[in-house]
């Protein structure tokens, strides 16, 4: 009976010892399989995430290398189709046989290539606006604003007004040539696209953050439809946009106001911003 | 040992689990037959490698622990086990095999290894500190050595001089300690890769001068 019990005795110790250093051994290694496929899963979710990104800083890249291309061919076609001609008729007044015409002919032909020649500086003057806006450079970023705000009003095609609330100190010139560009550009595209009757620009400043607010009362897109856009090969121009907002360290929102009304963009960005510019 | 002394500074983990390693070692060969010989138990060797074995692999977790109150926490459960230790050893001098203390050690391992693996799925921002690293190896290697061979150390007070026992006791201890040593082998491979690799790059530059 003794030699019974202690056979029994060392078999359950030995099923316990089995069972048990098996129960330890499984779970222990299946904490270690969950880890190492859990880490896999995130290195490759991380991956996935920083090829996507990557694929956005390529489609703004292109959309801004094509931007520039555009911009250079305007001015070309504004240079060879406007200033080109102006300045070869310039030159047709003010040729060789000009000396052996009378005195009034020779004056009229002076006059005439004079009046092509102011033609011509306004052109050019204008062309070098269009890059850099001087009220801009001279008077900040609120007067070059104001400026081009009163233009469109003044065309009578649509009601435009803005407002500056918190605007005491200029930013970096780089910076404020930036957020005017792309002011402009959704000023652009809601005059093309809205076909709105207003458009309503505030800013403001809260938190160390700089607001550009646009409202307007047309056919506007939602920040969706923004990023849907942004990552498709149409748009450029919102492209630009989000390359800009990228540089300024800032981002655009573009939704429908509360009253499900009106459709609002806001910008916002650091006021101060040193890594950047 | 010497091992502990070629490595580089910058792995002073590495260097904890080398002198554990040795201290394993220097256990079986001289510690294991001076306990037979001049205490007249076989358990006195295995109840100073417990304490050292604790201590190093202590060492070699809490740096890893980032939490304050992990930290604290483990302190306290540190603190358990030495009272266990003095208790088993002084208190009631327990001349059999100390698998109270061994059970409290392991757990205590157990448990903050594991929290240390949860920790950096938790915490961590960066992918690069997701990869399986020399810590990840080691820490993987603790918690499979201490699983496996939890159970043979807490049933061999009363059973350590049953022959059947004494078999799956050597068996199982053998088989963990393996798996324990290719991991910590591994281990020490992926730590060490850059600094080999730093050495061969220096090496071959002196000489295409």
């Amino acid at each position: 009976m003794p030699l019974l019990q202690t056979i029994s005795s060392s078999s359950n110790v030995s099923t316990v010892l089995f069972f048990g250093t098996l129960g330890m051994l499984v779970l222990a290694i299946g904490l270690v399989v969950f880890i190492v496929f859990h880490q896999r899963k995130v290195i490759k979710y991380q991956q996935q995430l920083q090829r996507l990104e990557e694929e956005q800083q390529q489609i703004l890249l292109n959309a801004s290398i094509r931007w520039q291309e555009e911009e250079r061919q305007l001015i070309a076609a504004d240079l060879h189709d406007d200033a080109g001609p102006l300045l070869a008729t310039a030159r047709l007044y003010l040729n060789d046989n000009l000396v052996h015409q009378d005195i009034s002919t020779q004056l009229q032909s002076i006059y005439n290539a004079k009046q092509i020649i102011d033609d011509t500086i306004q052109l050019i003057r204008n062309i070098s606006h269009s890059l850099m806006p001087p009220t801009l450079k001279n008077f900040g970023l609120e007067s070059a604003i104001n400026d081009l705000f009163q233009k469109i009003s003044g065309s009578g095609a649509i009601n435009a007004s803005c407002r500056f609330h918190d605007y005491r100190e200029r930013l970096l010139p780089q910076r404020e040539l930036l957020i005017f560009r792309v002011a402009q550009e959704l000023v652009n595209n809601i005059l093309k696209h809205s076909n709105s009757s207003f458009i309503h620009l505030t800013q403001n400043t809260s938190d160390g953050k700089f607001y550009i607010r646009l409202h307007h009362d047309g056919k506007g897109i939602n920040q969706a439809d923004f990023e849907r856009m942004n990552k498709s090969s149409v748009g450029l121009g919102l492209k630009n946009i989000q390359s800009r907002m990228k540089v300024l360290n800032g981002s655009v929102f573009f939704e429908k106001d509360a009253s499900q009304t009106f459709y609002k963009v806001t910008v916002e960005m650091p006021v101060s911003d040193t890594t950047s510019l | 040992m010497v091992i502990s002394i070629l490595i580089p500074k910058k792995t002073r983990n590495l260097k904890l689990i080398s002198i554990y390693l040795f201290a394993g070692l220097f256990t079986d060969l001289f510690l294991n037959p001076i306990s037979k010989l001049y205490f007249n138990s076989p358990f006195f060797a295995s109840k100073i490698f417990t304490a050292t074995e604790f201590v190093l692999i202590s060492l070699y977790l809490f740096p890893l622990i980032q939490l304050k109150t992990k930290k604290i926490f483990f302190l306290v459960f540190s603190s358990i086990f030495f009272l266990t230790v003095f208790t088993e050893n002084v208190l009631i001098n327990n001349q059999n095999f100390d698998s109270v203390s061994t059970g409290v050690s392991a757990l205590i391992i157990l448990f903050f290894s594991i929290a240390y693996l949860f920790s950096r799925i938790k915490y961590n921002t960066n992918p690069e500190n997701f990869k399986i690293d020399g810590s990840f190896l080691v820490v993987s290697s603790i918690i499979i050595y201490f699983s496996g061979t939890f159970f043979i150390y807490i049933l061999s007070k009363n059973n350590y001089f049953d022959e059947n026992f004494r078999l799956s006791y050597s068996l199982i201890n053998a088989l963990v300690l393996i798996v324990r040593n290719i991991l910590i082998l591994t281990a020490f491979i992926t730590e060490l890769k850059p600094y080999l690799k730093k050495e061969t790059l220096t090496h071959t530059s002196k000489y295409s001068i």
